[in-house]
């Protein structure tokens, strides 16, 4: 394994359903002691790092500023309901295809912190009408399975509004592939920990700033990176992330969004952003110097919170560069190693080097 | 923690970790042999896969009891190999469609590989394709190697898994994959490692038997014959009450004990007396109807030879079929009781001589 493949593996294993990222916050701060200038959260639980500019031609003041962006939420559940028999039904957070909650293990965070562990029900076929047998349940008819013996023991170890995940282990499988929950967007947030390590040990000079945003409640869409981005006023903005993508068996080559293997996925215009052309072409060009796979994203399709950034206050020219994900949004994301490592290469040639794209640029 | 489920959840938790998807209990078989040496007379494995597994009572001419419990359990085989290193899959058994796409599963060819089953992309769905099962013809397992690779690694006709493991939920409930119907065979070795040689009131014979889950092929029938039992107990899982029982009011609540069925197939006699003996020694259970059919080994076992008197029994268990089975262990040791019960009571084995 790799710097960045155990990172992974350890962020991917924490508790981080959209609305409750305090563990995932409280690990990244513990990968990130002593290495920004300063760390805050904010109202919203979003966590914002900076790693100054040095040396001759820095002045803190007129500083621009670089946004590094990834979420620390992962998709999952909220319990709405106990029943009388201490079965548990739930409202989803963040787009799951209903087709993959049918009989997953779950993990509910309940009581005294503790963690319970469920089963996302499935009727047994053998008892389901011809109707039932051609069409998926709907996510009000699906109920988690905690075991308990009635709404008394049911309370006892959780409360109608507590947060659960899948409970899926990380492993690497086939010749570079990884397999875990969460991926989307812990990825991300490991690529951003080792650039910032990368930056505080750079004596280079440089004349910017750069804030690290692991932002909040992405999955939902009502996202507190909107809120990060105000407060930051970036020059320029890069998301990292995952982007869904169908490059499987009997797939059209026009259908599969990206290549695993092939590289980071550079968004060039999706559901809810146009990006910046320059920019896309200054990573296109620094990955093609530095010998680093970059792919661009061959379908309009999905959206992130670039959505939110590009348009903050008076506008910021954002990039997007997404891991090709498949299966996102599911107990089991798969991302290529390859994909993984050359996204950090980029990530981090980009923000050392910032200064050579951003003094050919206007920004205010 | 109770030392009496805790061993119970060993045995079931090595009986778990064992793939035996059909067609695959004679491998099973050996990789379960510490499970059975030095517990049995004799250690058989037949032509077709049971397990055959004699603990004598030292008794002349004792009466025979067969137990079964079957070790097949339900999984998928590959049926063919797509660019990308893409399986596709048949199933083996009766499996749900809609709790597979991007699920884990274990190839097992000539190692042991990983792989996901692929789901729709968002971009690529048509509104209402949510609602749409997938076809297992339209499957893809993903297995991160070459098409060339994964030929050599996994040709067609390796079988699949799914990757889950044996986990507990609260109090003594269970939930894992193929506990459909390890949790009776568990409960059934559990019965056999309690009661001393000296307590046996027949020659117990268990058979962990090979394709019920392929109902049509019914493997325990060369099993019975063989051992020409006196008196056979079909071990089998009941559907457990769920919230989604609709109309249906006659599934079991887990919890309430074994289960005990009423039925034309079995014999009337033995399982009236099976729950005086509950009654006598306070095992919990509870009663089900399964009237022109029973949908277990009995089925087979009731007409084997000369025809045989035939008890059926169980426990119940939530989300068949799927990996993540969930059964109350309270339930299962009520079984182990109730097996125990049986095989020491001198009157049925009286009775089993007529």
């Amino acid at each position: 394994m790799s710097e960045l493949t155990e990172l992974l593996r350890d962020l991917t294993a924490v508790f981080g359903p959209t609305g409750c990222e305090d563990l995932v916050r409280a690990e990244i701060e513990k990968q990130l002691a002593g290495v920004c200038d300063d760390m805050r959260t904010d109202p919203l639980g979003s966590l914002t790092c900076v790693v100054r500019g040095r040396g001759d031609g820095y002045d803190r003041q007129s500083a621009r500023r670089l946004m590094i962006s990834a979420h620390m939420d992962e998709v999952g559940m909220m319990i709405s309901r106990i029943d009388d028999r201490g079965f548990l039904y739930f409202q989803p957070l963040g787009g799951i295809d209903r087709r993959v909650l049918s009989g997953r293990p779950v993990r509910i965070y309940g009581h005294d912190t503790a963690f319970v562990n469920g089963v996302i029900a499935s009727k047994s076929i053998h008892l389901q009408s011809k109707e039932e047998r051609e069409k998926s349940f709907a996510v009000k008819d699906m109920y988690i399975d905690i075991g308990a013996r009635d709404r008394s023991e049911a309370e006892s170890m959780v409360s109608v509004g507590d947060f659960a995940t899948f409970d899926s282990p990380y492993y690497e499988f086939g010749e570079n592939k990884i397999k875990s929950k969460a991926i989307d967007d812990r990825l991300g947030c490991a690529i951003m920990i080792l650039t910032a390590r990368a930056l505080a040990a750079s004596d280079a000079p440089r004349s910017y700033d750069t804030y690290f945003s692991f932002g909040v409640r992405e999955e939902i869409g009502i996202s507190g990176t909107a809120c990060t981005a105000f407060s930051i006023e970036p020059d320029c903005a890069l998301v990292l992330e995952s982007t869904a993508v169908a490059d499987i068996a009997g797939v059209p080559d026009n259908s599969k969004v990206a290549i695993q293997g092939e590289g980071g996925a550079l968004s060039l215009i999706d559901r809810s952003t146009v990006y910046d052309r320059g920019l896309a072409d200054h990573l296109i060009s620094l990955a093609h110097a530095n010998g680093i796979p970059v792919q661009l994203k061959r379908f309009l399709s999905g959206g992130n919170d670039a959505a939110h950034i590009h348009k903050s206050r008076s506008g910021v020219i954002t990039a997007a560069l997404s891991a090709p994900t498949r299966y996102i949004h599911s107990a089991s994301c798969v991302v290529d190693r390859r994909d993984c490592e050359a996204m950090l290469e980029l990530t981090k040639t980009f923000a050392l080097g910032f200064d050579s794209f951003i003094s050919g640029v206007e920004t205010r | 923690m109770d030392p009496r489920f805790e061993r119970y959840t060993e045995i079931l938790k090595t009986l778990c970790d064992t793939m035996s998807i059909s067609g695959n209990t004679r491998a099973a078989a050996e990789s379960l042999r510490p499970l059975f040496e030095g517990r049995f007379d004799s250690i058989v494995t037949d032509p077709v896969g049971n397990v055959i597994l004699t603990k004598k009572c030292g008794a002349e001419n004792a009466p025979r009891l067969l137990i079964d419990a079957h070790l097949d359990e339900v999984g998928m085989m590959v049926s063919g190999i797509c660019d990308g290193g893409f399986l596709r899959v048949a199933a083996i058994g009766g499996i749900d469609t809609r709790i597979l796409q991007a699920a884990d599963v274990l190839v097992y060819g000539k190692e042991v590989i990983r792989g996901v089953i692929a789901s729709t992309p968002p971009h690529l769905q048509d509104p209402g394709d949510a609602d749409k099962l997938v076809k297992m013809k339209d499957l893809l397992i993903d297995t991160g190697y070459s098409k060339e690779e994964i030929e050599t690694l996994a040709p067609v006709g390796t079988p699949v898994g799914f990757a889950s493991g044996l986990r507990p939920l609260a109090g003594k409930i269970l939930s894992g994959r193929g506990l459909d119907d390890k949790c009776c065979a568990a409960s059934a070795l559990l019965a056999l490692e309690e009661t001393p040689r000296e307590s046996l009131a027949f020659d117990v014979t268990l058979v962990l038997a090979a394709f019920e889950e392929t109902a049509y092929i019914g493997g325990a029938a060369p099993a019975a014959y063989s051992v020409s039992p006196d008196l056979a107990l079909a071990l089998d899982v009941d559907f457990g009450s769920a919230p989604d029982d609709g109309d249906n009011k006659e599934l079991l609540p887990l919890g309430d004990g074994l289960s005990v069925t009423f039925s034309s197939v079995t014999s009337r006699r033995f399982t009236k007396a099976f729950i005086r003996l509950c009654e006598e020694k306070k095992i919990k259970y509870q009663l089900c109807v399964s009237a022109g059919s029973l949908g277990t080994d009995g089925e087979v076992l009731s007409v084997s030879r000369g025809g045989t008197s035939c008890v059926n029994l169980g426990v119940p268990l939530r989300n068949m079929h799927t990996y993540t089975e969930v059964i109350s262990g309270d339930d299962a040791l009520a079984l182990a009781d109730g097996v125990a019960a049986v095989m020491t009571s001198r009157l049925m084995a009286e009775e089993a001589s007529k």
